[in-house]
Formats: C-alpha cells, structure tokens, sequence
C-alpha cells in the first residue's frame, strides 16, 4: 500500500506542478500539508485509522489542479518595469558619455570597449542576483561580514595607496551598508544589547575607514547607519522605548563624527567648498572649474568658457554633460536620477516582512547617497574632493558592477515580496518532516 | 439543509472578512468556524478557500503572519486589514439592500442582516 504521506507529498506536488512561479511553492506547500494534517487529526479524533484519515483529508482539499491552476493565476513575480526602463536609460546613456568622452575629446583613461566588457558583465551578475536566492543574507549575515572583512584587510595589505587612500575601500563600503542592515535585522530583538552589538559592526567599519582615511565610506558608512538603525527602531525593532533605542544606536555615531570635525579630518572639505578662492590652484582649483563650467553652459549649448572640459576628471560626467550638451539636458538627467530615487524607495514600503524592509531600505540609501553627493559635487555645491560614483553611469567597471548588483538585489526581494519561506530549508524541513513519518508508517 | 453553490461563491469573500473581523485565523479553523457559524450549511472546500485568501491578500484586503498554533505547529495566520474592513462594509451594506430588494419582490418579511 502506498504510504499515506508519499500522497500528501504527490498531492502537493500536483498543486504545485501547476504553479509556476517556483519561489512561492515552499510557503503553499506548507500552508497546504498544515491543513491536510489538522483535517486528518480531526479524523482521527473521530475514530478513524490514521491511514484511511489521511486520505479523506487529501479528498477534502478538491482536484489538486484546479487548486494549482487558480494559485498560479494570483501568485506572480512583481517585476517594476518602470524601474527595469530606467537602469536601461542609465545603461544607454552610459554608453554614449563613454563614447563622447573617449572619441570626440581626449579622455585617455576612458575606454569604450572597458565599458563594453563591464557592462555585460554588470548585466549578467545582475540578472543572477536578479533570479537567485539571497537568504543567506539573512541567515548567515555575521559570518558573510567577517568573510568581506577579511578580504577587505587582506586587500589593505596587498594594495597601495592612491591619493591618499585606497578606492577599493568605495566598493566595499556598498557592500557593508546592506550587510550592516542585516546584522542589525539579525538583533533586532535583542533589545538595547542588540543595538550595542549592531554598533561594534559599525564601529569597527569606522575605524577602518578612519585609519585608511576613506573620506567619502565615513560619509555613506554614517548616513546609512545612522537613517537605518532609525528606519529599524521605527518598524519596532530593538528596545521597547523607542527614544532611549534611537539615542542609544545614534552615540557612537555622533561621537565619531563630532570627533573627526574637531580634529579637523573634513577642514579640507569645508575650506575647499566655502573657500577655494584661497588656493585656486591647488585644492581650490576643480570646484572653481565646475562652477565655472556650470554658470557659463546655456540650456542646448555646451559651456564656451576658457576652460577646457580636458581638465576634468572622470568622476565628472555630470559636469561633462552640462558643459558639453547644456543645461537642460543635465536638468533632466537629475530630473530622472530623482524619479528613479524615489521609484526605488517606494518598493522599500510594498515590502511585507521587516527583513526586505530592513535591506531593501538600506539599499536605497547607499544608491541614493551616491546619486546626491555626485550631482552635489558635479554642480560645484559642495567640493569633489573626495571619491564619488553616479551609479549606473558614470565611468568605472567596480561602482557599475557592484551597484548594479544592489540593484539586482533589490529588484530581487520586490519580485518575491509575496514570499515567505524563501529559503530552501523549509523545503528540506517539509521533507524531512515527511520522510520521518514515511518511516515511521512502514 | 445544503444551499446551491452558485450562491455560496459570491458571497464566500463577505464570509471571510467577516471571519477574520472577529479573529486572526488559519485556514483549516476559518472553515470550520464557517461551518459552526453556519451550522453545517456552509462547507468550504480548502481548494476554494486558499486561492481566495491569497487574492483576498495581494489586494491588501487581509495580510498574513506566521505563528504557532496551540498545537505547535508553525500556522499562517490571516488578519483583516483596515481596507478589508472597509470592503467588508460595503459589501455588508449591498447584500442587506439585495437581500431586502429579493424579498420585496417575493412579497415576503424584509430579513436585514446586520
């Protein structure tokens, strides 16, 4: 006789056969095998054999086609189309900056075929984020931290200086902000302990970033933290008193920074924004010349000042733009950077369980902070002097690989947001769970 | 006495929001308060019951929730959300004035149900 369990299994299976979007068919198997079981412990309770109460319980749920048809009419992948157009704008227009930049004027470090070769790349790494599982973000978040900590030291180690600090440090830094988010996800219940311990994650980044002098990762590490943790405590994680939580995830915080000003780590920022007249042709000099670019471009005509845009670095695509093309098509590429800026936040709030919201949310500030600080820099408001990319567009194979996979990250969580087991252990407990009572049936 | 389903469908969402107005439930215990509530009448099968939660959810009428269930075993719990509670109003309201209309026409009482 066929074992009683093997038919529950073979029932769920046939619902699911039917359902194709394959993420969602742990949680409707579990929900279904929870109501076949109560359904046949109701049975039981009445008198029936087991073997024979199972059986009626699975007769009672109906065709299992007809279930696995109708779920599948309601259960879809979300995909944000309007999200998915614009990276492809990004993409494209990309591709034509590079262009200009490196045909029609000299930009000798700027390469065409280098953005052919990243750009597949980024696309293909996001299409794998894109339809992969990433629960083990969630599962195993402290263990991944100290994995890229190491890496990180060990690349500090290996690699030299360049202006003062070591670029990789931007890249990482993308990467830690989600993976923070996690941790402070992974304590979210522990109390105010769980703060303090979420803190001596971020105090460690900071020192880090501190010691090898990577303006612009203190900047994003203290931001992020520090709107994240906020974003947490509000969606009521950690302590029960939400003030004494905020104040006690924001010290650390404030502490460091207040320490960094006094010591004077950012006077070079705030002397070469506010003053760089006193040093035009030194510190002063690229703010000066952006600002110039800027106030000279017309809205369709490119800036005809005596600078020449050779002199500007390739974190300046934005400037380049404006300087090149006008005004007005730099004001709608802001203009679309903002729309995207808020389309991407809008899928942090569709998202139903804390943990998509918790990363989703940090997500979209390490895109957006990146986003604001480049068009900040590139409009000469405040001063370049420090590492910034504008995701998705400007130069540079790392800022668009590992953006465009936190993107693909994101995208990835709104597309399963419906989901609730997404990891494949409930699936392994499900079958464990049969496999245990299969044997104790024989 | 068992009722034509044709009339049952329609109203099955009503019923369940109704359900979930009172307590978070799972599946399996909605329909067998259903059928206490309604006294045996009423009896939904699980093929028709979860892909109506499950539509009733993505259009944030209920949301979902896991918990154990007194007998330790890990449920999905539905509850009614506030736009659920405005549906349900409303459909409260249209069956009250259909079910009044119905009788005016057969000559009999007017049954509101509140």
């Amino acid at each position: 006789m066929q074992s009683t369990n093997k038919k529950t299994a073979d029932f769920l299976k046939s619902v699911c056969n039917e359902i194709k979007f394959k993420n969602i068919h742990n949680d409707i198997k579990k929900e279904l095998s929870n109501h076949i079981e109560d359904q046949k412990d109701n049975f039981v309770k009445q008198g029936i054999n087991e073997n024979i109460a199972t059986e009626k319980a699975i007769k009672q749920m109906g065709d299992p086609v007809t279930i696995g048809t109708k779920l599948n009419k309601i259960h879809r992948p979300y995909t944000d189309w309007p999200i998915l157009s614009i990276i492809a704008i990004f993409i494209l227009l990309s591709g034509i900056v590079q262009y200009f930049m490196s045909s029609v004027y000299s930009y000798t470090f700027v390469s065409i075929y280098r953005f052919f070769i990243y750009s597949v790349i980024g696309i293909v790494m996001f299409a794998f984020i894109y339809f992969s599982d990433y629960s083990f973000l969630k599962n195993s978040s402290i263990k991944t931290f100290f994995v890229l900590l190491t890496i990180l030291l060990l690349s500090i180690i290996k690699f030299n200086v360049i202006n003062g600090t070591y670029t990789f440090l931007y890249y990482f830094t993308l990467l830690f902000i989600p993976l923070l988010a996690s941790i402070m996800y992974k304590f979210k219940d522990s109390s105010y302990l769980g703060i303090l311990l979420s803190n001596i994650f971020f105090i460690t980044l900071m020192c880090i970033f501190i010691f090898t002098n990577a303006k612009t990762s203190i900047v994003l590490l203290s931001i992020s933290c520090f709107l994240t943790f906020t974003f947490a405590i509000i969606k009521g994680g950690f302590g029960k008193n939400k003030i004494l939580s905020l104040i006690i995830a924001y010290v650390p915080n404030l502490i460091t920074i207040i320490a960094l000003y006094i010591n004077g780590f950012f006077s070079s920022f705030i002397n070469c924004t506010f003053y760089p007249n006193k040093d035009p042709m030194n510190y002063g000099y690229l703010i000066l010349l952006v600002r110039k670019l800027i106030s000279t471009s017309k809205p369709f005509e490119g800036s005809n000042s005596t600078f020449t845009n050779l002199a500007l670095p390739n974190d300046y695509t934005l400037t380049f733009l404006i300087s090149t093309f006008g005004y007005i098509p730099g004001i709608l590429i802001i203009g679309i950077l903002t729309i995207f800026i808020i389309r991407i936040f809008a899928l942090v709030f569709k998202q139903k369980n804390l943990f998509e919201s918790i990363l989703s949310f940090s997500i979209c500030l390490v895109i957006s902070e990146q986003i604001i600080l480049y068009i900040l820099s590139n409009t000469g408001v405040i001063s370049g002097n420090f590492m910034t990319v504008l995701p998705l567009i400007s130069y540079g194979s790392l800022g668009f690989i590992f953006n465009i996979v936190l993107i693909g990250l994101l995208l990835s969580m709104y597309r399963t947001k419906n989901v609730i087991n997404k990891s494949n252990k409930n699936l392994s407990n499900i079958k464990f769970f049969f496999s245990k009572h299969e044997s104790k049936s024989n | 006495m068992k009722i034509d389903k044709s009339l049952i469908s329609g109203s099955t969402t009503m019923l369940i929001l109704k359900l979930l107005e009172t307590n978070d439930m799972y599946g399996y215990k909605m329909i067998e308060e259903l059928e206490r509530l309604s006294e045996n009448v009423f009896t939904l099968k699980a093929g028709t019951l979860y892909p109506l939660l499950h539509n009733l959810e993505q259009k944030n009428m209920i949301e979902s929730y896991t918990k154990l269930s007194e007998n330790e075993r890990s449920r999905k719990y539905y509850k009614i959300t506030r736009q659920g509670q405005t549906f349900l109003k409303e459909k409260k309201s249209e069956w009250n004035a259909y079910i009044s209309t119905v009788n005016k026409v057969l000559g009999g009482f007017n049954y509101a149900i509140n």
